[in-house]
Parts: structure tokens; sequence; C-alpha cells
């Protein structure tokens, strides 16, 4: 098992090296959150009066800030919440999402006609502006972040799983189910809902790196997580204090969304192209949100990993 | 080019102490009009400087948008930025040195021999924008409405005009304020020069039910006039042909630029010739002026204290034993320092720090919570949070934090302070300018940090309205009647010697019952290019009363 | 066609009223208390009930909810979009006033990540696997990465810092000045365009290769027709669509990335307003910004959908 498990990651290596080494970086960053008490050379919080506004040097390789925090602590422990905040939000937005889509994919009728309404109005807004108004509306925090970030992630998930319940609805092997007696949430859960895994997956890893960008942006607008919370966007917000900024205050938060996301999107680019080569365009513009379940001509493939980052930017 | 001082008054460090005693109210007005006789109306010490020439156009920037526009109930810049320019006042403070009080709208006044009766004759033939002519009705309006504000407004001047009983219209151009009881003349004097107390129709109070919050444009008899705004970006006025000080204003538009105090945005604008005039610079940006060819940079006290308020209605915070911990616990001298590129500051208690009765700076650095070395000062806090049934220290307090770069840079370094030194655990909680000022009278916070303008010097002045039982900046709600009772002898007070040892006095009560946290005094760092005449403000004292820019003129236009 | 065209006009104002529905749904109901948005959290808590009773009359909200919300769409279809609730500005004014620059910004965008994208993508599908298709390909996974605001902020420092340079700080138009207003828009444009650009690289590069592979272009490379007149020629048209219509997604996502760029750069533009006023917890402005920036979204989808209709003459719409 273990031998299967690797031979199938050595083939993902081999086929997709960049997507493996987005893949490593992100579990770099991932173990960072993690570790962050750990690898943080210093509290994130803790000022040190003597050492404000340094730049890099062998005691913060990052430099401080002009409450002499460390940098490159906050950096760390800013993994922690965008990491955080962004794999909550999306594992939220597309598990709510997917249930929903399931159910419209199987219920179909007058449920699944309103649902997709509502799915297209949810997707009839700029993700940030959404969030901006749900974060205004419930009160800045964590939690309202991730709800505010979740909301706009859930008409995603419900649209392609929905796609994937009314095909697999349709198979051989559900019919004869459905002809032994089984019950409608036998058939769901026992063959409709292990089909939708492989799409989930993917909607899941392509949409990480958004939700990454738009807490990163919320912080930097200044309706985000409040301070002194580290955030990389509010990081970036409080740079500005001075004519010109300090360098490492604005370069090192940025760097670390970027690799981030770059890491993110390599991984989910990789993702896709693995676990499912076969499928159809029409799907993947749904999995990517790029509007109306029309039929495309060819290579909207690339068009599904366009859109699909392309957030908040 | 260097920092240029007045030529007419080469300053030391001392004689600048003194000349902005001057503004506190210590020694004013020149005799020539109260003594003058006879009904002949004199014209404004303001008069037209034969070098000046008129025209051109005059970009100002100076702080961000204003939340609302009503000047009486504001207590910041935001407003009076704008909007002076199109303002007169009864008296006015001289622009060359922003000290001189001068007449205004009242060419002349009187103060009865027993200092109860302020007689002011106003000028004739002045107008509003609207064409309506000013009387005596409007001074009526307006100071009834700053003395005793209708329901639901809240007036920072009100109590200097606190012994003010009626305000009587003799005849359309003479009315008499007849006080309940006397108070020192420059104090009174000061409060009728004040750059806040704009004179408004009586028609557009009554109009809009005694609240202009949101009106944008009522009339005023001011130099220039409203021509159009575009919210949170620029104010368009242009010259009042019809301004009662003939040949004045000499530029013909004024453009003032809605800018962040402190931002880079500012000093960019500065630097690349955007705008002509830039007002609370940050230190970077103003140094840079300061070397550049054609531009000068001056730097001057400010009328406003750096503090943040600890709301009474909080248990913790009733116990004044807290308050003084928290207090203590401040390291001052950082503090000045952790801002030093956003903006210049200097360590201060509850009285001016660069006023005559403060106590002086070698003395001030003795005392705890204000020393270099914060030990001594912290172990105090310490022991009096032990004392008061805190020595756990004080979870969940609200923090609201003004949305300007000094104030959040403060919030963190003061937060990081109250939890190592005392434990105590704050939200902060970031707000722009408008909503602080709103949630700050509405006592929505356990701590608020911002800063808030007095109009004099003198102590007399801010003790009631800061420190006072209802003062309309109290937003600690703190009462403390022993301060109360050495207050009111302050204001009554006329020997120097005797007033000075009395605010001493009141001093001690603050600091060991603190109505607010002192957290430093500014000053403001303002640049110019050359070709903007007529105003210095290096003497001035706050940036309140000098604003109204009839006197500048640009050259080379 | 034109039956086509009323029942997707329907359909979009059907999505609109939906939307505005939302809006009604996030910023009055949401929060238990439409105060609480205004006021936020701690401050409604503290609120006393004389303030409450006055703000609710002031805002015309102690009237019922579907009754507040007949009136809002009413006043939409009147065009009266309402005031600030702090300085009593209109909102239609705001967005006569700012709006022009933010859609400059967006236009302006949507041409140079053309400009940027298709030259690129035609040169990488032209060559796949070179060197200038790897680089190509890299620079286009790399601003998909970074985020404009930060991108933004890099520039206006450098600029800044090396050249002393500021673009002007309140909103010039095109018709006032056109290289003032030129100074402003192309930072933002800029930033936005090439993120986008690099997405039409990789949807045109990936287009081509698929079409290339198809019988049409190999019987066409079979009869000897010269390289560039096959791709020009053949396979272009073709895989124009696709990239058409991801234009027309990613200028709705312009919309959104817009807001943080125009902070960025410090332009006085829509996307700034909202910001603003999320912060104020000004609702009625937030309410409408948020209501037209959705509109534009709703109505570049059914532009997109209608150029697809007319561009595809295998597509025929009932």
């Amino acid at each position: 098992m273990m031998g299967a498990v690797l031979g199938e990651l050595v083939r993902f290596t081999r086929r997709n090296t960049l997507a493996a080494v987005g893949g490593l970086v992100g579990l770099a960053i991932i173990f960072m959150a993690v570790a962050a008490p750990l690898l943080a050379p210093r509290d994130p919080l803790k000022a040190d009066f003597r050492r404000m506004t340094k730049p890099p040097d062998a005691q913060s390789l990052f430099g401080t800030d002009q409450v002499g925090r460390d940098t490159l602590s906050r950096v760390i422990y800013g993994a922690r919440t965008s990491l955080f905040v962004a794999f909550s939000a999306v594992l939220l937005g597309t598990t709510v999402g997917s249930v929903w889509g399931l159910a419209c994919g199987y219920l179909r009728g007058r449920f699944d006609l309103v649902s997709q309404r509502i799915m297209e109005v949810l997707q009839s807004f700029p993700d940030l502006i959404l969030a901006m108004a749900i974060s205004m509306a419930i009160g800045t925090g964590l939690i309202s972040v991730i709800f505010a970030i979740a909301v706009t992630r859930i008409p995603f998930g419900g649209r392609v799983i929905r796609s994937v319940a009314l095909s697999i609805r349709e198979m051989a092997y559900v019919e004869a189910g459905r002809a032994s007696g089984a019950s409608a949430p036998r058939i769901m859960i026992f063959h409709v809902l292990p089909q939708c895994v492989a799409p989930y997956l993917v909607l899941a890893t392509t949409h990480l790196g958004v939700a990454i960008v738009i807490e990163a942006a919320l912080g930097f607008l200044g309706v985000g997580i409040p301070p002194p919370t580290p955030t990389w966007g509010n990081m970036l917000a409080d740079s500005i204090t001075a004519l010109v900024p300090p360098w490492w205050l604005v370069l090192f938060p940025g760097l670390a969304i970027t690799v981030t996301v770059l890491a993110f999107n390599l991984l989910g680019d990789g993702i896709r192209d693995t676990l499912d080569p076969r499928l159809s365009p029409a799907f993947l513009r749904l999995v990517t949100g790029s509007g109306r379940a029309r039929t495309s001509a060819a290579g909207a493939s690339s068009a599904a990993s366009a859109t699909s980052t392309a957030g908040a930017a | 080019m260097s920092t240029q001082r007045p030529s007419h008054a080469p300053l030391t460090r001392r004689s600048f102490l003194r000349a902005a005693g001057i503004a506190g109210g210590v020694a004013i007005t020149p005799a020539v009009f109260h003594t003058r006789a006879g009904a002949q109306e004199t014209a404004s010490p303001i008069g037209v400087d034969p070098a000046a020439k008129h025209g051109g156009t005059l970009r100002y920037a100076v702080h961000n948008a204003p939340a609302h526009f009503d000047v009486h109930q504001s207590g910041t810049v935001a407003n009076i930025g704008p909007q002076s320019p199109m303002y007169d006042t009864l008296l006015r403070r001289h622009p060359k040195d922003g000290q001189t009080i001068i007449p205004d709208l009242a060419w002349k006044y009187e103060i009865s021999r027993d200092g109860k009766v302020y007689t002011f004759h106003l000028r004739k033939g002045v107008k509003f924008h609207d064409g309506a002519d000013f009387t005596a009705e409007d001074v009526k309006a307006t100071y009834e409405r700053i003395a005793r504000p209708p329901k639901g407004v809240v007036i920072p001047r009100t109590p200097l005009f606190a012994t003010v009983g009626d305000i009587v219209v003799v005849d359309p151009h003479k009315i008499e304020f007849r006080m309940t009881e006397a108070r020192p003349k420059a104090f009174m004097l000061g409060a009728f020069a004040s750059g806040w107390n704009i004179i408004v129709r009586k028609k557009t109070l009554e109009e809009n039910q005694g609240n202009l919050r949101q009106v944008m444009n009522y009339p005023g008899t001011g130099p220039f006039r409203h021509v159009s705004r575009k919210d949170k970006e620029l104010w368009v006025m242009e010259r009042n042909p019809n301004y009662w000080n003939k040949g004045l204003p000499y530029v013909d538009r004024l453009e003032i630029y809605h800018m962040m105090p402190f931002s880079p945005e500012l000093g960019a604008s500065f630097l690349s010739g955007k705008v002509d005039y830039a007002r609370l610079l940050d230190p970077v940006s103003w140094r840079k002026a300061k070397e550049m060819q054609g531009v000068t940079a001056a730097a001057f006290n400010q009328s406003v204290i750096q503090a943040f308020w600890t709301n009474m209605n909080k248990k913790p915070l009733a116990d004044p034993r807290v308050r003084r911990a928290i207090h203590l616990a401040m390291d001052r001298p950082t503090l000045v320092e952790v801002v030093k590129d956003t903006a210049p500051m200097q360590v201060g208690g509850f009285v001016y720090p660069f006023h005559d009765f403060s106590t002086p700076r070698a003395e001030l650095e003795k005392r705890l919570g204000y020393q270099r070395d914060v030990k001594p000062a912290v172990q105090e806090a310490k022991r009096l949070m032990k004392e008061a049934g805190y020595a756990n220290g004080i979870r969940n307090l609200d923090f609201v934090v003004r949305d300007i770069a000094t104030f959040k840079l403060w919030a963190v370094a003061i937060q990081a302070m109250l939890k190592e030194h005392l434990n105590i655990d704050t939200n902060l909680r970031v707000v722009q300018t408008s909503v602080w000022f709103d949630e700050a009278q509405a006592g929505n916070f356990d701590l608020a940090i911002s800063a808030i303008v007095s109009t004099l010097m003198d102590p007399s002045d801010y003790f009631s309205a800061w420190y006072g039982k209802d003062g309309p900046q109290n937003y600690s709600r703190w009462t403390n009647p022993g301060f109360h009772d050495l207050a009111n002898q302050i204001e009554r007070e006329l020997d120097d010697t005797k007033r000075k040892s009395l605010v001493r006095k009141a001093e001690d009560i603050l600091e060991q019952d603190p109505p607010l946290i002192p957290v430093a005094y500014e000053q403001i760092y303002d640049a110019w290019y050359n070709k903007v005449r007529g105003q210095n403000p290096s003497t001035y004292f706050g940036i309140y009363d000098v604003v109204r820019w009839d006197q500048v003129w640009v050259a080379q236009t | 066609m034109r039956k086509y065209l009323a029942r997707r006009a329907a359909y979009a104002a059907g999505t609109l009223l939906g939307v505005s529905l939302i809006i009604f749904v996030v910023l009055r109901i949401l929060p238990g208390d439409p105060l609480v948005a205004i006021l936020g959290v701690e401050g409604h808590a503290r609120m006393s009930p004389a303030d409450r009773v006055r703000i609710m009359a002031d805002l015309g909200l102690s009237d019922p909810l579907p009754l507040q919300y007949g009136r809002w769409l009413v006043d939409i279809g009147a065009g009266r979009l309402g005031r600030s609730f702090f300085r009593g500005d209109t909102v239609a004014e705001l967005i006569r006033h700012r709006g022009p620059i933010s859609a400059e910004i967006g236009l302006l965008a949507l041409v140079i990540s053309w400009l940027v994208g298709l030259p690129v993508g035609i040169l990488s599908a032209f060559r796949p696997n070179s060197v200038p298709d790897g680089v190509a390909r890299t620079l286009s996974v790399l601003f998909i990465a970074i985020p404009g605001f930060w991108l933004g902020m890099l520039i206006v420092l450098a600029l800044l810092f090396w050249f002393g340079y500021k673009a002007p700080i309140v909103i010039v138009h095109l018709w006032e000045n056109p290289w003032q207003n030129f100074q402003i828009v192309i930072g933002p444009a800029l930033v936005l365009g090439f993120a986008q650009g690099a997405y039409i690289a990789r949807m045109s590069r990936s287009c081509l290769l698929e079409i290339i592979g198809e019988d049409f272009v190999r019987t066409a490379r079979a009869k000897g027709v010269r390289e560039g007149r096959v791709v020009f020629r053949h396979a272009l048209p073709n895989a124009l669509l696709p990239v058409i219509t991801i234009s027309g997604v990613l200028l709705g996502f312009v919309l959104g990335g817009s807001v943080a760029v125009e902070q960025a750069f410090g332009v006085p533009g829509l996307g700034r307003a909202l910001v603003t006023a999320v912060i104020e917890r000004d609702i009625i402005v937030v309410q409408n910004l948020v209501l037209l920036y959705a509109s534009i979204f709703v109505i570049i989808n059914v532009l997109v959908d209608l150029s697809y209709a007319w561009l595809d003459p295998r597509i025929r719409y009932g």
C-alpha cells in the first residue's frame, strides 16, 4: 500500500515537476504555520523598544517594525493566520457548496432550479467586494473573515458537484441500486459521493490561492482581521507610516503572499491534470467559475486554470 | 533652505515660550482700539500689502476630509482646514505672529470696569455670501449656540463661555455679552478670537434646527466663497469680491486638498510640487522639503494633547489606582521615539509642557511616569494594581484607535506596554476620525486614543474642556471634586504666581487620579514653496486660529 | 437572435434582482440589526435608545423590511441612489465623478492584457517547450500569483524613491487633460493588465496548441501551407473564442481587484470610495456601490454571451 502511494507520488513528480515543487513549498509553508511557535525566533506581538525599525541583521533576519517587533516572526505567524483563514474558508465554502450541489443534482426539480439561480446570483459579485460587504455586516475578526471568504466559494462547489451528481445519477449502477430499492440518501452516500471526491479536491486546491489573496487584500484595505494579529495583508498596510516605508516591511510580507499563492496554484494545476485528465472542458469551466455552463470551444481547460486563480488580485 | 523665522522677531527658545504664553492669555490686545473713542469705524489691522500681487491659485493640502460640516461641533482640523477661509470671527489673532488679538467683524470692543460686560461694535455693510446683511442678530444666534448648545449638539468651546449670561442685541451693529461673573480679560478675548467660533447666519441655524452637520455650504462672511467640493479629494473656493476688508484676499482661487496627515501621499504631493503649501507633514518629507531649493519649512507647537481616555463606566477603570497604574506603565520617551518618522512629538503630562505654568522639563523627567528608566514607575504601577485587586491584570479592554498612522503605532506600543507591565489585555479597534469622535462622545470604548484640541494654552480653558465635570471633551466621564474646586479657583485667580502654584496643585491631583493618560505633545510641520508669501506659522500656537488665507499671496503668477 | 437577446436580457434582469436582494440581506438582515453594520458590534451594544430611534428614523430603517427593500428598488429605478450617511453627498454624484476613472482603468487593463497576452501566447504555441515558451510560461505563472496591490505599492514607492515622481492627486478626467489623466490610470491599468495578460497568454497558448493538433490544421500543414499562415489564418480565429470569453470573465475580476489596486496607487476611483465607505460604515453608499459593481459584472457576462453567439457560427440560439 505504502509502495503504491509512493509509486504514484514518484510518477506524479516525474510528470509534473513544477506541481511537485509547488507541493513541496506548500508543505513547507504549512509546516511553518503549524510549527510557528517553534520556528519563530521571537514572539510576533512582543515589542522591543530598544530595536525599532532596524533593517535585517543577524539578530532579526527580516528586520524589525516601528515598535521593534520581529518581522520574520510576524511573517511566520502570518502564515498561520493566512493559511488558517484560507483552509477554513475554502473547506467551509466548498463543502457547503458541494453538499448543496449534490442535493441539487440528485433531487433536481424546483429545488435545483431555485438553487441554481441563487448560486448564479452569488457568482455575480466580484469576490473581494462581496467579502468586504459581508465582513462589514457581521463585524471584523477571524471568524467573520473566514465566513465572508467562504460565502464567495459556495457557488463554485455547488455548480461543479451538481454536474457530477447529475451525470452519475444516470449511470447504470446507480440505476441498478435504485431499482433494488436503495433509499435516496443511501445512493447518494455510497454511490454518488465517492465520485465527487476527485473534483472536490481539485476545487479545494485551486481555490486556496484565491482565498489567500482575498484575505491579504482585506487586511491591506483595513477591513480584515484587526491588529495586532500578524497577517500578511495587515503587515503591508501597517508598513506605510512615513514617506518611504522601510523596504523590509514591504518586501517580506508581499513575498510571502506571492510564494504561497504560487505554490498552491502550481500544485492545483498539477493535481487537476493528474486526477482527471478526462475532465470535460465544460466541466472545467464550472470548476473555476468562468460563468455560464455553456459548452465552449476547445481549450477551455486553461481558461479553467486561469480563472480559478484570478480572484482578488 | 533652512527654517525661516519671521524677521520681526528673532526667536530664541525662551522668547518663543514667552510669546506662546501670550496665547494663553497673559497680556494682550493693543490698547489702540478699545481706548480710542468715537464712532468712526476703523479698518482691519490687516491692510493691503503694497508689495503683494493679486491673483493666482493657492493649492493647500491639509488633513483628510471632514466627517461633517459643522465647524462649531468639530474638534478636528478636518473642518477648520478647509472651511475657515469662508468665515470670519468677532476678533482674531494677527497672522504675523499668530498671537496678537486684533479686531475682525467687531471693529471695536469695550469691557466694563468690573469685567462683566463685553460690548462689541460690529462692522457695517458686511454681507454674507448669500447676499444677506450681517447683523448683531447673527452674532447672538452664533454665540447662543456655542454657549448653550441645543439638545444633541456638543460644542467643545462651550466651557469658554460658561460665565456668559445674557447676550443682548443693542442695535443691529452693537452687541453686549453680560457675564454672570468676571473672568480674566485675556481668557475671554482669547475665546472670542478663537478660529472655531465662526459667525454664521441666524437664518441658517433656524432652517437647520441648529444642526449643520450635513449642510455643506452655509453662508459665511469670509474672504473666500465655496465653488465646488469633491468629497475626500478637494474643496475649491474663489475670492469673495464683496469681502468687507477691501483689497483682500489676494488669491483668486483656493484649492484645498484633503490628504491624510503624515501620509506618504501628502509628503509626495508636496515634494513633487502638486501642492504649494502642506500642513502636517511627516518628518521625513519635512526634512527633505527643508533641503529643497525654493522651499521653506517651519515647525510650531500644536494646541492639542495626544492621549488616551479611560472610560469611567468600565469597572476596573473607575478605580483611580488602576488609572494611575496605567499612567505609570507608559514609557513616554519610547512612545515619542516610536512615531519619530511619522510625527514630531515631545514628552509631557497633563498641562502643555511648553507653557509657563507647566512643571519644568528637568523636574518632570524626575517624576514617576516620565523617567527614561521605567522600572521604578512600573514597580509602583504593579503595586497599585495589586492594591486595587487586579494583580493578575485585566482582560479584554476595547481599545478604540483613530485611523491615523501615529495613533495606530502608539496603540500597538501601548498595548505591548500594558500587557508586559500590568498584564492588561486590549483589543484594538481602528476607526476613521469621524467615527472616533462619535464613539468617544457616546462612551463606546474602554480605552480610546486620539488627540484633542484646546482653544487657549491657558489651563483655565482645557481644565474645564478636557477635565471639567461634563466638559465636552471629558470622554472618560471623569469627576474629582477636589480638582474641580481648584480649577474654579484658578479661573478666578488673577495673580500669576498664585495661579501657577494652584495649577501645580491641580497637576498633582491629575497625576494621582488621571482623567486621561497623556501620551505626548505635538509639533506641527509645515512646508511651502517660496512663491507663497504672507504667512509663516513659526510662532503660532496650533492650527486652528490663523487659518483664513486672506493675507497670503502668490508671487510670479 | 432577437428572441435570444430578449431572453438573455430578462434573465440578467432576474439575476440583478437577486443581486439586490442578497445585498439587502447581507447589509440589513444578516447583522440582525442594520445598525450593527453602521455602528459596529461594540458601538451597537452601547448605543442609547434615543440615538437608536434617531438614526433609524434618519435612514428610514424603522419601516418593515419588505417595504424598505421595495423602496430601495423604486429609488434605484428612479435613479435616486441615496446619500452618504455622513456628509449628505449623493451616491449618484460620486459615481459620475469617480466612475469614469475606474472604467478607464478597467478598459485600459483589458487592452493591455490583449496586447501583451495574445502575442506571448502565440509565440509560445508556435514553439512549444522552447526557451521563449518557458520564459513566457514562467512569467505568466508568476504574474498570476503576485498580488496586484503589492505590485502597485512597489511601483509607487520605486517611482517616488528614485524619481521623486507622484501621479496627480485628484481626479483629472480624460476630457479635461488627457496627459494627466493618463498618468493616473496607467499604473493601475498596467498592474491589472499584466495579471490578466498572463491568463490570456496561458489561455491562447493552450487553445492554439489544441487546435493545431486538430485535423483541419494538419490538413493545411500537409498541403504545405506556411507555418505562419497556419497559425494566423486557420488556428487563431478558432482559438479566439475562448480568449474572448475569458476576457469577459477577467474584466469582472478586474472589478474586484481594482478596489485594492486603486488603494495601492492612491487613485481616487470608485473602488477607493467603496473601501472608505466600508470603513466608515456608510451603509447607503456601500449598498449602492456593491450593487453597481455586481451589475457591471452581470452585464459583462451578458455581453460575452452575445459576442459568443455572434462570433461562433456553430452556435445558434433558438
